[in-house]
């Protein structure tokens, strides 16, 4: 390969990295993708130098502000996004720089276009194909400025020359990139790959150690933003059940509780709804109040002896609610999830995440309520008996269905979980939604016509029985515990996982959860999906945990447990050692991803690679053989040669200006020696004196098994 | 054939070893220190990385500063990787022997790569004083002094930058450029420098490698004719009219006994019916000096631009004379070449004639005696050569009439003036 | 093919015959051999004492042939080498008496030392192969091979060949100094080396024609002259070479190459017969660039020159 053409195959790498970027984040639709593609192409196989130069290539350039309209009319109509719209006119910009490639600046230009590119990628998505790309970019750029630098300094060193006519330039050379020639392609590029690795070796610790000034403000923009029913001011019965058809992933949870203690209907509660007008949910009090801090911590209640905490890590991607989800009961949430406030009801808000991700700690008491203790003596405060036991006009049946169920029940307590037993046996989970006509009681209609509906309804039904019967009872909406990821050793929370309960006030104790609703089925996965789902979804966490949350505190923190160990030089080398194995374990497991996939489509390449050669020899080199009617004298050059490639594969060569016998007598002392030896006799005579080396094609052959015969002899020996 | 100038090897990095014939002025010449620049390219690339730091400290994007380890691992990979690039090089200067000033003569430079299993790419191989040129903070240092131009590097032989793309290893490659030099004289090579913007051209660093080697351009040699209205005659070869050994038949006379039978011409014999032998002339030739009078009076830069002209006009004389067979000798002020032959007695010649220098004229007297060539050993050689024995041509600039009659009359003087 | 290997033993027999006296220089003798069967005429460059007049005389006596030695001083005439027409009295007429190169064998020893008009004489009777003298021409004997010497080293009072006259040498061959072990050898011997008078003579004048002939007939492929042009060509074309090798010269070397396939049997060229015998049959050809070299060190230059030339020109496959 020549130098020209190598510095055009690596620029095309470059460029194509970019652009296999942010097609695969969805950036730029498919169409302009296979446009784009068709262009890059074509520019690959043409000259583009010579379309610059001509009407075709003037044309184009009168077109290029053609993009302007087209990107108005993209924008508007088409794409809707301002940032779609923006690429894909970069885009229309690169495939007419790409036909009309002449100059350096082209180059440049087409490079910082693939960057910008590769960077808008990076802030939508980390998935494998994005870190294939990166890690291609990485390569080509580094390859392509090294060639460039090349290109720039011969063209340096000839514009010299012509500066000073005395001296003639170049004469003996030509037009200076002969001087190039042969290129050492193989040599080029392996040094280009260590670079590269040099570069990201370095650049990895580089990163950590980098100063932070400010506390992880980054939010990590995210593409879509998560239609979120059910979490806004006014729930109307069946609204949550819109999203349960679909699992995209609202948010990712990591607690300190290992997967077996965790309590298996914990929940992330979201919003509280008080007020209901027997169709929808609202909350009767709409002012929101700041929260005290007590250092990286809203506090929001003390924490008390019996005290069950768990601590809980969200990942929360961009919502379109301002709820803040924790476990019953929040006791504090880090500072990091922005403006906390909260209302009457224990809603926890925040300043709103349409766009971005978010992330968070709570620190929760799960309470665990002792029956024993509850007693209908203790009385309940008057004004959570006022607000929480107002009912609007329903179906009178429903209070005679709740106090009919709860006839035996010892005391308040009692009564709801009678209650909540009766619900979740008698009825039975739906997810059809069914719209109610106007007139109809839709809590009446699910207890008594219908007989079956999804959570929203079996809540509904709960708190308003509850209500009935004298007990304060609030309606919840929030998610349920999810799925766990034994790779990421999170919580994946879908949204199919959203889930509607309520929550009755029972002092001593406060608010008490409650869950009438039958357990749903999930929807099937596949073990491999899963697997490879987890795989993925466990890489995504880390990196957004380790890199994109890698703030200042999080720097000084690991510098001061490093420190730490520093200390004591024992624990030192057993923490470290220790700390790398773990994180390489779990890294390894975190990282080694569905990347199995394009790890084996690589390999079957290299494979198809190394097989041609072989191949060649067997298949086809026999097969053209015998279709051409070969003159003798190609057949002996043939048959030297193949002799040479033997010996090529163990490295020896024959020097330019060297004649065969030279060639053979200057191997004196290897193995194969002598068989070379007969072998380049037997050609000398075939090929000078006017011999048909078919006649004694068998001893051709013998002699070629010879020679390979000591040669594996020769390599098999030490 | 073509003088080589043996192997300047670079044996270590650890610092940088000037050769032992330079002024330690050099050092403080800006090459030296600043063997690590930025280039244009590479001074936008620090600019773009200082505003993405200040960016990426301000927001906290880590984003960014993934995007700056990168970058900021580049610089340091870059200078790991350009440092390694220039190790272990050993360079040489192939030039022909025999040099005439302003000719173009083809120079072959080769650069050989020690390194085991490290390639070296793109190499560029200068004369130090070319990169001194180029440096900008010799040239601020210029301006600041007044802008007289730097006389250095006038004498550098290499005059030319080499570029080498790609150099595997253990594998050398040679170049050949072009180049004249432009006056006669002695020309040093100070070493080589070679200097890399590998890999991605942001820095350049450069290093020098110490070599020796001179070279002496002779002076410019004319063809004769361009001088003919200064000599209106061409002398050759001349006979003597003797008898003796030799070529040309002199007479034919009678056979004499105990004379060799050879010599019997039998035609002559077969004629006269008697015994006659042959005789031949012998054959000798005129003794030539060619006579260089250094001795300048006066200090005008006019006088320089005749001296050289004088240099180049002797030059010229003893090539043809050489050339056309005739046994020439050579006298200055400073030195005397004995009669020879051949072009390697040309060569001699030249050899003084290069590097002959203007005189000031020491003694107020006339001038043509041993005190006024102090070259010449003895008086009685002297006198021979002042003698009509020998043929002279004087090229001088001392007035008409301070060369004495005798002389004179067994020689042709041309003068400074009428060159 | 056995017509080949019959040729090979013949020679071979030359070969040992010859070094019996000549010791310790098996290349020279083969060079020398190779020059005979091609008929040309041999240059042997080397200081004195080297046994160059040996090699001559036992090549001339391997098969009965004459052998005459002229020795060049700078009186010498070309009547001298060619022959006088004395004038005999009693028959009134003139009578031709041959010159020493009258010979089939001739030694011409330092042809250096003699003036351009004698060595011209006797370079234009080697080319012609006849010797007019007064109107009247008579031809050379066949075989016919003139084994010139000259002293590289002495130049006072010297005509060196210039390189044009050289082009009429076949090969040009350094004798050199006897390997350690064959000068021990000789310094051994009390009664010093055999005389070149005990080789007996192995074959003919006839059979060294027939021999001649024989090895002009080697075939030579396609592609070697290929390679041999590209060569030749290269040497014009070398800005280090004043003048390149003529076509006598190309000549020539397809003519050595064919007689040196001899030796080993062969009835056909390979590409090592042409490269291996390059220098001694170009080198003496070519004028090096005046400005590249100083006159003395020129033949060794020559040889540079062409070495590096030969390193960059493929060999044909």
């Amino acid at each position: 390969m020549s130098f020209p053409r190598l510095f055009k195959a690596v620029s095309f790498c470059l460029i194509s990295s970019g652009f296999v970027a942010i097609t695969a984040a969805g950036i730029v639709t498919w169409i302009s993708a296979i446009l784009f593609s068709a262009v890059l192409i074509f520019s690959w196989v043409v000259d583009s130098a010579r379309i610059e130069r001509s009407v075709a290539g003037r044309i184009l350039k009168f077109l290029a502000p053609g993009c302007i309209p087209l990107f108005i009319i993209d924008y508007t109509l088409l794409s809707r996004s301002f940032e779609n719209a923006v690429f894909h006119l970069i885009l229309f910009v690169a495939a007419i720089k790409l036909l009309t490639l002449s100059k350096d600046r082209d180059y440049l230009l087409l490079y910082v276009i693939s960057f910008t590119q590769l960077l808008a990628a990076a802030s939508r998505t980390v998935d494998p194909v994005f870190t294939a790309c990166f890690l291609l970019f990485l390569f080509s750029a580094v390859a392509s400025m090294i060639l460039f630098e090349m290109r720039r300094s011969n063209a340096r060193l000839q514009k010299e020359a012509k500066v000073h006519p005395v001296i003639v330039p170049r004469e003996l050379h030509g037009t200076g990139m002969e001087l190039f020639s042969p290129f050492p392609v193989k040599t080029m590029l392996v040094t280009c790959a260590g670079i590269t690795l040099l570069i990201l070796f370095i650049s990895i610790p580089l990163f950590f150690l980098l100063p932070r000034a400010t506390l992880g403000s980054y939010r990590q923009p995210s593409g879509k933003t998560l239609m979120t029913s059910g979490f806004s001011d006014r729930v109307e019965l069946g609204h949550i059940g819109t999203i349960k058809q679909s699992d995209a992933v609202v948010m990712r949870v990591k607690t300190d509780k290992a997967f077996e203690e965790l309590p298996h209907d914990i929940k992330w509660r979201g919003l509280a709804f008080d007020l209901y007008d027997g169709r929808a949910w609202t909350r009767s009090e709409q002012a929101r109040n700041p929260i005290p801090t007590q250092g990286w911590y809203y506090k929001l209640e003390n924490y008390t002896q019996r005290a069950n905490l768990t601590n809980q890590t969200f990942f929360v991607e961009a919502l379109s609610t301002d709820a803040v989800f924790a476990s019953h009961r929040v006791l504090a949430v880090s500072r990091d999830v922005g403006r906390l406030r909260h209302d009457t009801l224990g809603n926890l808000y925040t300043s709103g995440h349409a766009l971005n991700k978010l992330k968070y700690t709570a620190i929760s008491d799960t309470i665990t309520p002792d029956a024993s203790e509850m007693s209908d003596l203790r009385p309940i405060p008057e004004d959570i008996l006022r607000v929480y036991t107002r009912v609007p006009s329903v179906d009178p049946r429903i209070a005679r269905l709740a106090r009919r169920v709860t006839e035996k029940a010892a005391n308040r307590y009692e009564k709801a979980l009678t209650l909540e037993r009766y619900l979740r046996s008698t009825y039975e989970y739906s997810l059809v939604l069914r719209g109610t006509p106007k007139s109809a009681d839709p809590l009446a209609m699910f207890l008594f016509d219908v007989r079956k509906g999804h959570c929203e309804y079996f809540a509904s039904a709960l708190a308003i029985m509850l209500r009935q019967l004298g007990i304060p009872s609030r309606l919840v909406n929030g998610f349920r515990r999810g799925e766990y990821n034994s790779i990421g050793e999170s919580w994946t929370v879908r949204q199919y996982d959203a889930h509607s309960w309520i929550e009755a006030y029972f002092p001593p104790y406060g608010w008490i959860e409650f869950d009438p609703t039958p357990p749903e089925p999930r929807p099937p996965r596949s073990a491999l999906s899963r697997l490879l789902y987890d795989l993925s979804d466990a890489a995504n966490l880390w990196w957004w945990e380790n890199i994109v949350n890698y703030d200042s505190a999080r720097q000084r923190r690991a510098v001061a447990a490093f420190l730490d160990r520093l200390d004591n030089v024992n624990s030192r080398i057993r923490g470290i050692a220790a700390l790398a194995h773990g994180k390489i374990q779990s890294g390894a497991r975190a990282f080694a991803t569905g990347w199995i996939i394009l790890l084996t489509i690589v390999a079957l390449a290299a494979a198809a690679m190394l097989l041609i050669r072989p191949m060649r020899r067997l298949i086809i080199k026999p097969i053209r053989r015998r279709l051409v009617r070969e003159n003798p004298r190609s057949l002996t050059i043939d048959f030297y040669e193949e002799a040479i490639t033997l010996l090529g594969s163990k490295g020896m060569r024959l020097v330019r200006g060297q004649t065969p016998l030279e060639f053979a007598h200057g191997l004196r002392g290897h193995p194969a020696a002598s068989a070379f030896l007969a072998l380049t006799v037997m050609y000398n005579e075939a090929r000078f004196a006017r011999f048909d080396i078919r006649l004694r094609a068998r001893e051709a052959e013998a002699l070629l098994n010879a020679l390979r015969e000591s040669l594996s002899a020769g390599a098999s020996r030490p | 054939m073509l003088k080589y100038f043996g192997i300047s090897k670079s044996l270590s990095d650890s610092a940088v070893r000037a050769p032992r014939h330079l002024p330690r002025s050099v050092f403080k010449d800006g090459l030296f220190p600043f063997s690590f620049r930025v280039t244009h390219a590479g001074a936008v690339y620090l600019g773009f990385v200082f505003l993405l730091s200040m960016t990426a400290t301000g927001t906290g994007n880590n984003l960014m500063f993934i995007i700056l380890a990168a970058l900021l691992s580049s610089i340091v990979v870059s200078g790991i990787v350009s440092r390694n690039a220039l190790k272990q090089i050993a360079l040489s200067l192939q030039l022909p022997e025999n040099v005439f000033a302003g000719e173009k003569v083809s120079i072959k430079i080769s650069m050989m790569n020690l390194k085991r299993f490290f390639p070296s790419f793109s190499i560029r191989v200068q004369d130090p004083e070319m990169s001194r040129r180029e440096s900008p903070f010799i040239r601020i240092r210029q301006w600041i002094a007044g802008g007289k131009s730097a006389p250095a590097g006038e004498m550098a032989i290499f005059r030319k930058a080499a570029y080498f793309p790609v150099l595997l290893p253990r594998e050398t490659r040679s170049e050949l450029t072009v180049q004249s030099f432009p006056k006669r004289g002695l020309y040093k090579l100070e070493g080589f420098w070679i200097s890399t913007r590998f890999p991605f051209g942001f820095f350049q660093r450069g290093r020098l490698v110490a070599a020796e080697g001179e070279i002496l351009v002779y002076p410019i040699v004319q063809n004769i004719s361009v001088f003919s209205h200064l000599l209106p005659f061409l002398p050759g070869t001349i006979e003597s009219p003797h008898p003796g050994p030799g070529e040309t038949l002199f007479s034919i006379r009678k056979y004499q006994e105990a004379e060799s039978a050879r010599t019997i011409d039998w035609k002559a014999t077969a004629k006269t019916g008697e015994l006659m032998a042959r005789e031949y002339a012998r054959e000798e030739e005129g003794r030539f000096c060619l006579i260089l009078d250094t001795h300048v009076q006066g200090s005008a830069p006019e006088l320089d631009t005749m001296f050289e002209k004088a240099v180049s006009f002797a030059a010229s004389i003893a090539a043809h004379f050489v050339r056309e067979g005739t046994g020439t000798e050579f006298l200055t002020p400073s030195e005397y070449v004995p009669r020879g032959i051949g072009l390697d007695h040309l060569y001699r010649i030249l050899r003084s004639l290069a590097v002959v220098k203007r005189e000031k004229r020491k003694t107020a007297g006339p001038g043509w005696d041993l005190a006024h060539f102090p070259a010449v050993k003895n008086d009685r050689l002297l006198k021979e050569l002042f003698s009509e024995k020998v043929f002279k041509i004087i090229v001088t600039s001392s007035p008409r009439e301070s060369v004495p009659s005798a002389v004179l009359r067994s020689s042709h003087v041309v003068f400074f003036d009428e060159l | 093919m056995t017509k080949a290997v019959e040729l090979e033993s013949r020679i071979h027999l030359l070969q040992e015959a010859i070094e019996t006296v000549v010791r310790g220089k098996p290349e020279a003798v083969k060079l020398a051999l190779v020059c005979l069967l091609s008929g040309g005429h041999l240059l042997i460059e080397d200081v004195p004492g080297v046994g160059k007049t040996t090699l001559a005389h036992s090549l001339a006596r391997v098969f009965d042939c004459t052998f005459r030695r002229i020795q060049f001083t700078s009186d010498l005439l070309p009547s001298d080498i060619l022959g006088v027409s004395i004038y005999d009295r009693s028959t009134q007429s003139f009578e031709f008496r041959q010159g020493p190169i009258f010979a089939n064998v001739v030694l011409a020893d330092e042809l250096n030392r003699t003036t351009p008009k004698t060595q011209s004489a006797l370079l234009e009777a080697m080319s012609e192969g006849r010797v007019s003298v007064d109107n009247h021409t008579h031809p050379l004997p066949k075989p016919f091979m003139v084994v010139a010497t000259q002293n590289p080293a002495e130049h006072h009072g010297t005509y060196p060949l210039p390189e044009s006259q050289l082009d009429r040498f076949l090969l040009r061959i350094k004798m050199g100094y006897p390997d350690n072990e064959a000068e021990k050898e000789i310094l051994r011997r009390q009664d010093g080396m055999p005389a070149v008078e005990r080789i007996r003579p192995l074959m003919q004048a006839e059979d060294i024609i027939e021999m001649q002939e024989l090895t002009a007939r080697v075939h030579v492929d396609e592609s070697l002259l290929d390679y041999l042009m590209a060569i030749v060509d290269a040497t014009r074309r070398s800005e280090f070479l004043q003048t390149g090798v003529s076509p006598r010269g190309s000549l020539s070397l397809r003519r050595a190459a064919q007689s040196l396939a001899c030796f080993e049997g062969r009835d056909y060229c390979i590409p090592d017969d042409i490269k291996s015998l390059v220098l001694p049959v170009l080198a003496h050809r070519v004028i090096v660039s005046s400005k590249y070299s100083s006159s003395y060190r020129r033949s060794e230059e020559a040889e540079v020159i062409l070495a590096e030339i030969l390193r960059n020109i493929e060999v044909p496959l």
